[in-house]
């Protein structure tokens, strides 16, 4: 009997620690997207003697609709990317063309080193994962919780497995460590100058190593992040997508 | 000793006249065969990589293995007028090839784009030489010219509009539309099912690779040899460039090329033997007529050996007559095929076309395949002769005498 107990209480401890977990990511995920946001940023992709940088806005609604759109260079202006539920649509005017995208990308997003998964279900690991906490870090300064998230199974993802550094603080995520399925570290994730964003302490920086090649990176840089203004259920609709502005 | 070889030649006219024939008409067998094996890849090389990709290309170092855009080259950076200083280079022609995938309505197919300078282009891709509807275009505009194999694919004609997707520069999006001014016929079937043609400044633009080009195709002047000139270039620094010949460029033509020619050399080896036996023939034929002959010169007092070589000088001269007519009246033949190729139909064709060749059978002008096979065949003959040395060697003159 007292061995039937002593073994009930590890269970319930290990879905106390799963649960407590899950609520970390949760609320990390929150803090960082809000109940909507819109945001600026430039992205800087660099590889040995070159670089290039895109301007881009961004809208994220729930943890199932968000919108990116490519401001500049002139030349991939316009290019809109949709996420509502299961569905994503790419839209690129040079050809005004709507193109239906799978849900697991496992390219990388127009030649940067952001995988195409990461960034349209960016804020949104809590649906296809599961976290677990095993053990703490300091990362960039801060004490962190270090949280592996495995996939739920049959979630449509690209990740065999997640690593997370979320401050035990702020709950802001500081890093992160994609790996595929053999567990091989595929792209390291770097947050870092925390700044205040309409009165949120968000990284304005956040940095995407490939592991293959140290010295290629792409760098997303936040100027401008609205947690306030509302956005319409209406706005994440293939209807809207050639209006997006 | 000469003159009495060739007072025996005139003795027996029908025999020497039948000698010479069964010699030239083997050199003509042989060469027309030949002729026409290395003339039909004269031509391809001449009309696929002379006309089309150039006997040498210039890339960025290390491009043409993986054929990554993210290796083209810089053409600012490019010192072009030190290559066009080397000997023999006549032009250098830029190229933005890639893939991309073409959309119309519902049916999408993917295809090789070109972009191109028509201004400066090979012979090959001349387009008003090679459009069967619609117009050229120059190095700016905005209409592009579709292969015919393409445009029946999609079922478009002039002025539909097809769109490009494709990934470019670092991977950056290679999106376009652009409308159908022209539908070329491309000699190359390959070519002919999936080309696209584009104006070289929109698909500069469209890859993202403004300034930059895959390949500068060199023109070489008429007259001069590409393995000196790619040799000349290779040595003129050419910093961070690799300087490609076709023949590292295409190796699979090598290769088939190689496959066909050994293909060609067992048959012509076959044809060697019917041609040495049908020499031995005549020899053995001339032997036999002349036993009698032969034993009276014996026994009234020539010698063996001297019979021997005057019979030897004979055939000799009889082969090499025949081998010589046989080179000099497979000319015209040769000439006439080359400008006037066998057009290959049925068949035949569809499994040519398969190959990526042209269905046309044409024939070398090359005199070597005529000096060579003449050369085989005469030693062939001279071997064939010893028979009748051997005879005479052997002769006993009352026998042959009584025969």
């Amino acid at each position: 009997m007292k061995r039937i107990l002593i073994l009930c209480s590890l269970v319930f401890a290990t879905t106390l620690a799963a649960q407590d977990a899950t609520a970390i990511l949760k609320k990390s995920e929150a803090y960082l997207r809000g109940a909507q946001s819109t945001a600026e940023v430039s992205i800087t992709t660099v590889r040995p003697g070159w670089q290039r940088t895109m301007d881009a806005k961004l809208w994220n609604k729930g943890t199932d609709k968000s919108c990116i759109l490519i401001t500049g260079p002139k030349r991939d202006a316009g290019t809109v990317f949709m996420k509502n539920g299961e569905d994503i649509w790419n839209y690129v005017p040079a050809i005004k063309k709507l193109v239906a995208l799978p849900a697991a990308l496992v390219q990388n997003w127009m030649g940067t080193d952001i995988s195409n998964d990461a960034l349209i279900n960016a804020g949104a690991l809590t649906v296809d994962y599961t976290p677990e906490i095993t053990g703490s870090k300091q990362v960039a300064g801060a004490d962190c919780w270090v949280l592996e998230l495995t996939p739920k199974p049959d979630a449509p993802v690209v990740w065999g497995k997640i690593i997370a550094y979320v401050d035990k603080d702020t709950y802001v995520q500081l890093g992160g460590e994609f790996y595929d399925e053999e567990e091989f570290l595929i792209t390291e994730m770097q947050a870092s100058e925390l700044t205040n964003f309409d009165g949120r302490k968000l990284p304005k920086v956040i940095k995407m190593i490939p592991a293959e090649d140290p010295e290629s990176y792409t760098e997303i840089r936040y100027s401008y992040v609205d947690f306030t203004t509302p956005i319409p259920d209406s706005f994440f609709t293939k209807a809207n997508i050639k209006n997006v502005k | 000793m000469l003159k009495l070889a060739w007072r025996n030649i005139w003795r027996n006219k029908g025999r020497s006249v039948i000698t010479i024939a069964a010699v030239m008409f083997c050199v003509i067998f042989a060469v027309v065969l030949r002729s026409f094996q290395v003339g039909v890849w004269e031509n391809m090389i001449h009309d696929i990589v002379g006309n089309n990709f150039g006997y040498l290309q210039i890339h960025e170092d290390g491009f043409w293995a993986d054929q990554s855009l993210d290796r083209t080259m810089d053409l600012s950076a490019v010192d072009s007028e030190e290559l066009l200083a080397v000997d023999g280079v006549d032009r250098l022609i830029p190229r933005m090839e890639s893939f991309s995938l073409l959309y119309h309505g519902s049916n999408t197919k993917g295809s090789l784009v070109m972009g191109i300078d028509p201004a400066v282009e090979l012979p090959g891709l001349q387009l008003d030489d090679i459009l069967i509807e619609g117009r050229s275009f120059s190095r700016d505009d905005s209409v592009i010219v579709v292969s015919e194999g393409l445009a029946k694919y999609f079922n478009v004609g002039l002025g539909d509009t097809l769109l490009f997707m494709g990934q470019g520069y670092h991977g950056a999006t290679a999106y376009g539309a652009f409308p159908i001014g022209g539908i070329a016929r491309m000699t190359n079937p390959e070519l002919n099912k999936q080309l696209v043609l584009m104006p070289f400044h929109k698909a500069q633009y469209m890859y993202n690779c403004t300034d930059r080009a895959t390949t500068l195709v060199v023109a070489i002047e008429e007259d001069a040899d590409y393995e000196v000139v790619g040799a000349a270039l290779k040595g003129s620094g050419a910093e961070g460039l690799e300087i490609l010949e076709w023949k590292e460029l295409f190796p699979e033509i090598i290769q088939t090329i190689e496959v066909d020619m050994a293909g060609g050399r067992i048959f012509v080896t076959i044809l060697y033997f019917i041609i040495s036996f049908v020499l031995l023939g005549t020899v053995i034929m001339m032997v036999a007529e002349r036993q009698r002959e032969f034993g009276i010169l014996v026994s009234i007092g020539m010698k063996k050996t001297k019979l021997a070589f005057v019979t030897l000088l004979e055939n000799i001269m009889l082969i090499m007559g025949g081998a010589i007519v046989g080179m000099a009246v497979v000319k015209p033949v040769q000439f006439y095929f080359k400008y006037n190729p066998i057009d290959l139909s049925g068949q035949m064709k569809e499994a040519i076309e398969q190959y990526n060749f042209e269905p046309k059978l044409y024939t070398t002008t090359s005199f070597i395949i005529n000096l060579n096979h003449g050369t085989i065949i005469f030693f062939i003959g001279v071997l064939v002769s010893l028979y009748a040395v051997v005879k005479i060697m052997k002769l006993n003159p009352i026998e042959s005498m009584r025969s």
